[in-house]
């Protein structure tokens, strides 16, 4: 019984030694896939794109530097607190509810200045009934940024990926990586 | 033995207190700045011009225009004996409630502030108050005691012997740190003053003083239902509280003929220049989940402005976020009635045609939401509520 416990305390110190060094690392290459254990969202991930640890249990990856293009996954459970608001994700929440707090939250980040919300969709992502907006921003250091995000309830859990780049030239640049995730997102 | 002591301290604190005394800039004072203080300005505008070039002012010509007039009527019909002060008013686009003037004058303000000020009596506290951080040129009296009581003055004596330039130098850094140590406040004292200061330039203006101490009890409330501490512009100033007092004591000693003549209260004026960003606040707030700040301020304007749809459809938002018991029903209402006030109302037709959609009304849910597209046919959500209702017509009950 004293052995077990000592191995579980093992694991659990490796596991958190392994976390924090994964997330001290800064950048890891992507594998080919996302998939996330709870809800089984699985995706494919774009090739020579890098992840930007310090962002975990997020997944920001980028290809040329994040101030130029990111694309993030963000997975919530529902009952969990919605980052920059004192408000919780709930189970019933449709689409359009998703969506308005979530553009609702990008507005009043400090760094998102003149934020245009260009349209809403409803969407069909991994056979769930989600929201697709368009949006531009500008930046704290005054860059014009374009976004696309997804975003729908899946088993429980508030799935969003976020794209948000450079408008001239990175947007049109990236943009086709995003669309194939999105493309691929289903669930096992 | 402790008497001697007691004595000594006594003196140096007295000589130590026996600087020139800074008058105050306005009607009855000769304003004469010394090398210093020109530096200090020139600094102070340096300054108020980068931020404005930085782009974190906001683009309101309507708004600032009449912030700046509530200002000028707080100056009076002497405007010119507070010359060279000509302060002048810029709006800041962010969400802190905040306020503060430069040493040349120009008064900052921050578009939360507004959101959370009620009348234009309240507005003109405010800005007696930064306008006599200026007036009483308190940051000029910081840069002279930061001078007088720090090693700066043997720095510039020592830079005096190898040259002028380095003295030059040496000065401009202390003015530009004296501008931004005003940007973040001055000591109770100094907020003390301008307390009272800004009470007096109030009443004289004809508003109702009263409203002085009640901006800093709303400052107060807004604090204890935010409930996360003093971050606003209050931060280095007295506690709230024993601010409120403060100023209550202030307003029931001043004398009674200023006190009868001062009945302005302007809030119709204010709402009506200001309102979009209260609504602005009231959004901003349901997103944050600050539900009780949201409830006060949507509670207030619907009682200023019984017949305004916006704000009884604001509340409808307010309600369909929160969805505590009874909200849903609470949201319903609210619609209703901001649809009864205004059948135009856009936004209260597409929070009922949500909320309806929510208990499975299909029918009458599209029937709000195709009166949302009629009414906003280029809303950006436009091509989401159509497609929702083509699932309603489609689906069951709470589709999709």
């Amino acid at each position: 019984m004293r052995r077990s416990g000592r191995t579980f305390l093992l694991i659990v110190v490796t596991g958190i030694l392994l976390l924090v060094g994964n997330g001290c690392s800064g950048y890891t290459r992507v594998p080919k896939s996302y998939s996330h254990f709870w809800t089984g969202v699985r995706a494919d991930l774009p090739d020579g794109w890098v992840r930007y640890n310090p962002a975990l249990p997020d997944w920001v990856m980028t290809r040329d530097g994040l101030q130029l293009e990111n694309i993030k996954i963000s997975v919530k459970r529902a009952g969990s607190k919605v980052e920059g608001s004192e408000r919780r994700y709930q189970s019933s929440m449709m689409p359009h509810e998703i969506a308005e707090l979530s553009l609702a939250l990008l507005k009043v980040r400090d760094e998102v200045n003149d934020l245009e919300i260009e349209s809403i969709d409803l969407v069909t992502i991994a056979e769930r009934d989600g929201y697709f907006a368009r949006a531009t921003f500008e930046d704290d250091r005054g860059l014009t940024k374009r976004l696309q995000v997804f975003g729908a309830m899946i088993e429980g859990y508030v799935c969003e990926f976020w794209y948000i780049a450079e408008e001239s030239i990175y947007y049109d640049k990236h943009r086709k990586a995003f669309e194939e995730i999105i493309s691929t997102v289903h669930t096992k | 033995m402790n008497r001697l002591r007691d004595l000594i301290i006594i003196c140096v604190l007295g000589v130590s207190a026996c600087g020139p005394r800074i008058t105050p800039i306005g009607p009855g004072n000769v304003y004469q700045p010394d090398a210093r203080e020109k530096r200090l300005w020139e600094a102070s505008k340096q300054q108020s011009a980068a931020m404005q070039d930085g782009g974190a002012v906001y683009d309101a010509p309507a708004l600032r225009a009449y912030v700046q007039s509530v200002l000028d009527r707080l100056l009076g019909t002497y405007k010119s004996a507070y010359l060279p002060l000509e302060p002048i008013i810029v709006l800041v686009d962010s969400p802190e409630v905040n306020a503060f003037a430069l040493p040349h004058g120009d008064i900052y303000i921050h578009t939360g502030i507004l959101g959370r000020i009620r009348n234009e009596a309240q507005l003109a506290m405010l800005l007696g108050h930064e306008l006599a951080h200026s007036m009483h040129r308190h940051a000029y009296q910081r840069f002279e005691h930061t001078y007088d009581s720090t090693a700066v003055y043997s720095y510039v004596a020592v830079l005096s012997a190898l040259g002028g330039s380095n003295v030059q130098s040496a000065m401009e850094g202390l003015s530009r740190m004296i501008v931004l140590a005003a940007i973040s406040g001055y000591g109770r004292d100094k907020e003390s003053e301008a307390d009272q200061v800004g009470l007096t330039l109030l009443a004289q203006a004809g508003y109702d003083a009263r409203q002085g101490a009640a901006m800093f009890e709303q400052m107060k409330e807004a604090a204890d239902r935010h409930a996360t501490g003093w971050n606003f512009f209050y931060s280095t100033h007295p506690r709230m509280a024993s601010r409120v007092r403060s100023a209550e004591r202030l307003v029931r000693n001043m004398a009674p003929e200023l006190l009868g003549q001062a009945r302005d209260l302007g809030q119709d004026r204010y709402l009506e220049a200001a309102s979009g960003q209260i609504y602005a606040e009231v959004s901003r707030h349901i997103a944050q989940g600050k539900y009780a700040l949201a409830e006060w301020t949507v509670e207030f304007l619907k009682g200023a402005r019984p017949s305004d749809a916006k704000a009884f459809a604001l509340a409808g938002n307010l309600y369909r976020a929160r969805a505590e018991e009874d909200d849903h029903h609470q949201a319903l209402q609210s619609y209703s009635q901001a649809i009864a006030l205004d059948g135009n109302c856009a936004a209260a037709h597409k929070g009922l045609g949500y909320a309806l959609a929510r208990v499975g009304d299909n029918v009458s849910a599209s029937e709000h939401l195709q009166i949302f597209l009629q009414l906003s046919p280029s809303a950006p959500d436009a091509p989401y509520v159509t497609q929702f209702i083509e699932r309603l017509t489609a689906g069951g009950a709470n589709a999709p």
